[in-house]
């Protein structure tokens, strides 16, 4: 059973240049115990996406769909309600640790406040919960750095803080937008085991949104690849590295450093992505794709559709003999060996 | 070899930790780097990788002068300018610029980003008005954004345009360094391989020397021809990619690139990672002998009492452990 579904999310800022669809039409599910990556390039709406679940958006933005997160139903839910879900049931990671530490506050203060807040507990207990909380992310002698203010501490250490917070109350579902893009590898490695503990241990779903492929194969189950606004492929990891389906996948795994030759250029995916205020008719990847045909440019869009003999769904015209004879050549090296 | 350009010896930076509300004395100093040797070459890139918080980005500031050294000297072009102040520090600022690791924050909200770009030509008054803007329009076309967007603000542009506008405002001065503090880590890969690519094109038509800070290895890979490990603020393994990738000899270097995420997962699950047990220690009082001996997978009973020093052999290739790794 998922523990969130959402279905044709469609999320909308109103700007003085006219409406900005943000997310078009995204549907997805994450069952708890199960870690779903979100990738794509900047831009694309993978905030937008899980501040629509968080509930966070600014009031110039309009959110459509369903949202289902066990038995509460977010799209339309009470500011306050969804206020309390915030913190207990679902917590989130942002992508800017210093926005959301507050900067004249000491770290302890902040991770006692933020017990507190959902935890009917006495200051002493709250504190006992922050310094092992602190410790559970790998801060040295945290009880002398709940007396340290955010700006004291190194970027990555920022962000072990903020992982911190969201876990002091063992949310059923955690959202981590882009978590380790701040850390380095050895502390990463440490985050992600975190984030795999956290999963098997609470039985937490995690929504994991990050531009690193590596971070995707290391803990994800599986993967949506979303390009302006929509998801134009999903897949279990391992069916996405080993058969990638969609043209955009392809530019993603071929831009990998490691998957380039010394002293020839990297390959860069050609163009930039569409304006979200009139994205291109048809497929939004058309303009960029090397594949692209009549079809692609003329409405109606590629949907998404199972290919067959596998649990992948892709939104692209090219027939399915093209797409497998294309996607071999940047599969895994094992696979296309 | 090419001639060296910027050389540090010895540089240590610490920061003082304060306790206290009303009369906050100070109880303790944080030594964020210590002691560190580094010699960037004409031409070449040297990458400093390790753990956060080991003194990378203070390191980096230390050396462009954008923060006071408390010990050691930093050479430019065969030059002392440790102690450089005034118009002097000036020249050496406009030879030797950064981009830093956060591109949001290093630009002010409310200035147009052609103001932003075009600060340093302030600071440095270079040019007539007129000049000044053609030069920042130049080298927004240089980095790849459109001369037309010089009006806009920072929050009308993408993470992968703002780091173009931090690496525009760095080489907008014509430096001939550019310390580079983890460059493409906010960016997604597409756009992550068009800033190496102009990295790397910049460099060779403008024949630059970079220093870079990164935390994919990767990227490092890469980029860099020399790269230095650092370890609770200081160099544990220094050399060639090559030698430092495929031989590491410092058991530190070695867990660090066991734990490079690598996109594959089956690779991913079956490849052997060492994980470093124990916590990160305080940088406020670091382990006595070898500070990577409570981590270290083969620390031997001498590890706890001698701190190993830093040996570079003939080939270049140094490491600072007494059990190094076979190569
Ligand atoms: N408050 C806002 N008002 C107007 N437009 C917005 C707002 N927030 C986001 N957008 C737009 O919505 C789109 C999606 O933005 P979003 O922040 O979700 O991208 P992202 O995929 O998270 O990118 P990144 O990888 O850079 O974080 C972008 O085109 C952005 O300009
Ligand atoms: N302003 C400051 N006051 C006190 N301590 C500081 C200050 N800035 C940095 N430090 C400390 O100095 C050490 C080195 O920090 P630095 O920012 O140089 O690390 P880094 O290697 O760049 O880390 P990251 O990879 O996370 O950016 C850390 O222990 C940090 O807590
Ligand atoms: S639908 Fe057409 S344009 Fe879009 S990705 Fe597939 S081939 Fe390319
Ligand atoms: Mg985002
Ligand atoms: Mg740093």
């Amino acid at each position: 059973m998922a523990l969130l579904t959402v279905e044709n999310l469609r999320t909308t800022f109103r700007t003085d240049d006219g409406p900005v669809c943000a997310v078009d039409g995204v549907s997805l599910s994450v069952a708890a115990g199960q870690v779903l990556g979100i990738v794509g390039e900047s831009g694309c709406g993978k905030s937008a996406m899980s501040l629509s679940i968080m509930g966070l958006l600014p009031t110039s933005a309009t959110v459509e769909g369903s949202i289902q997160l066990g038995e509460h139903q977010l799209v339309g839910m009470p500011k306050n309600e969804l206020r309390t879900l915030r913190g207990s049931e679902v917590a989130m990671i942002f992508q800017d640790p210093m926005a959301s530490l507050n900067p004249v506050m000491t770290i302890g203060w902040q991770l006692e406040e933020a017990v507190r807040l959902h935890q009917k507990v006495s200051r002493r207990e709250a504190r006992t919960l922050a310094v092992a909380g602190l410790a559970a992310v790998g801060i040295p002698s945290p009880e002398d750095r709940l007396k340290t203010y955010p700006h004291e501490l190194s970027g990555g250490m920022r962000q072990r803080v903020m992982i911190a917070m969201a876990l002091l109350n063992r949310p059923r579902l955690l959202i981590a937008d882009e978590p380790t893009t701040a850390l380095d590898v050895t502390t990463q490695a440490q985050i992600l085991a975190l984030m795999r503990d956290l999963r098997s241990e609470v039985d937490a779903a995690i929504v994991l949104i990050t531009h690193d492929l590596g971070v995707v194969a290391e803990v994800c189950d599986e993967v949506a690849v979303m390009y302006a606004g929509r998801i134009v492929e999903r897949a279990p990891v391992d069916e996405l590295f080993a058969r990638p389906q969609h043209p955009y996948t392809w530019g993603l795994l071929a831009s990998l450093p490691g998957r380039n030759r010394a002293g020839e250029r990297l390959h860069q995916i050609a163009g930039s992505p569409p304006s979200l205020m009139n994205p291109p008719v048809g497929c939004r990847f058309a303009p960029r794709c090397a594949m692209a045909m009549d079809v692609c440019r003329a409405d109606p869009a590629p949907v998404l559709a199972a290919v067959a003999g596998s649990d992948t769904v892709v939104a692209c015209h090219l027939d399915a003999a093209t797409r497998a004879r294309e996607g071999a050549r940047f599969a895994s090296d094992e696979e296309s060996a | 070899m090419s001639e060296p350009i910027l050389t540090a010896t010895g540089v240590t930076i610490g920061f003082p930790v304060k306790r206290g509300i009303i009369f906050q004395r100070e109880v303790a100093r944080v030594q964020a780097v210590d002691g560190v040797d580094l010699t960037l070459h004409q031409g070449e890139t040297l990458a400093i990788v390790g753990e956060s918080g080991c003194g990378k980005t203070t390191l980096a500031r230390g050396l462009v002068r954008l923060r006071d050294i408390d010990a050691g000297s930093i050479t430019y072009m065969g030059e002392d300018i440790t102690r450089r102040s005034g118009r002097t520090l000036n020249d050496f600022r406009r030879q030797v610029t950064m981009i830093f690791q956060d591109p949001i924050a290093s630009l002010d909200p409310r200035m147009r980003i052609g103001q932003s770009m075009q600060e340093p030509l302030d600071i440095h008054s270079i040019g007539t008005p007129a000049e000044r803007k053609r030069k920042v329009q130049e080298a927004m076309e240089r980095v790849g954004l459109n001369p037309e967007h010089y009006n806009r603000f920072p929050h009308e542009f993408s993470g992968g345009q703002r780091q173009r506008i931090g690496i525009a405002r760095a080489i907008i001065l014509e430096p001939r360094v550019i310390v580079c503090d983890e460059p493409v880590s906010a960016l997604d890969v597409s756009v992550q391989a068009q800033i190496v690519n102009l990295l790397e094109d910049l460099q060779r038509d403008l024949g630059l020397s970079y220093i870079v800070i990164a935390h994919d290895l990767d990227v490092v890979r890469r980029l860099a021809d020399r790269v230095q490990v650092m370890y609770l603020g200081r160099v544990v393994e220094q050399g060639e990619g090559e030698q430092v990738y495929n031989h590491p000899r410092h058991p530190y270097s070695k867990a660090l690139l066991s734990a490079r995420p690598i996109a594959d997962p089956k690779l991913a699950r079956s490849r052997e990672r060492i994980v470093l047990q124990g916590d990160v220690p305080s940088p406020i009082n670091p382990p006595a002998g070898c500070r990577f001996h409570p981590r270290c997978p083969v620390v031997q009973a001498s590890c706890s009492a001698q701190d190993p020093q830093l040996e570079i052999a003939a080939d270049g290739h140094g490491w600072a452990c007494a059990y190094p790794l076979a190569p």
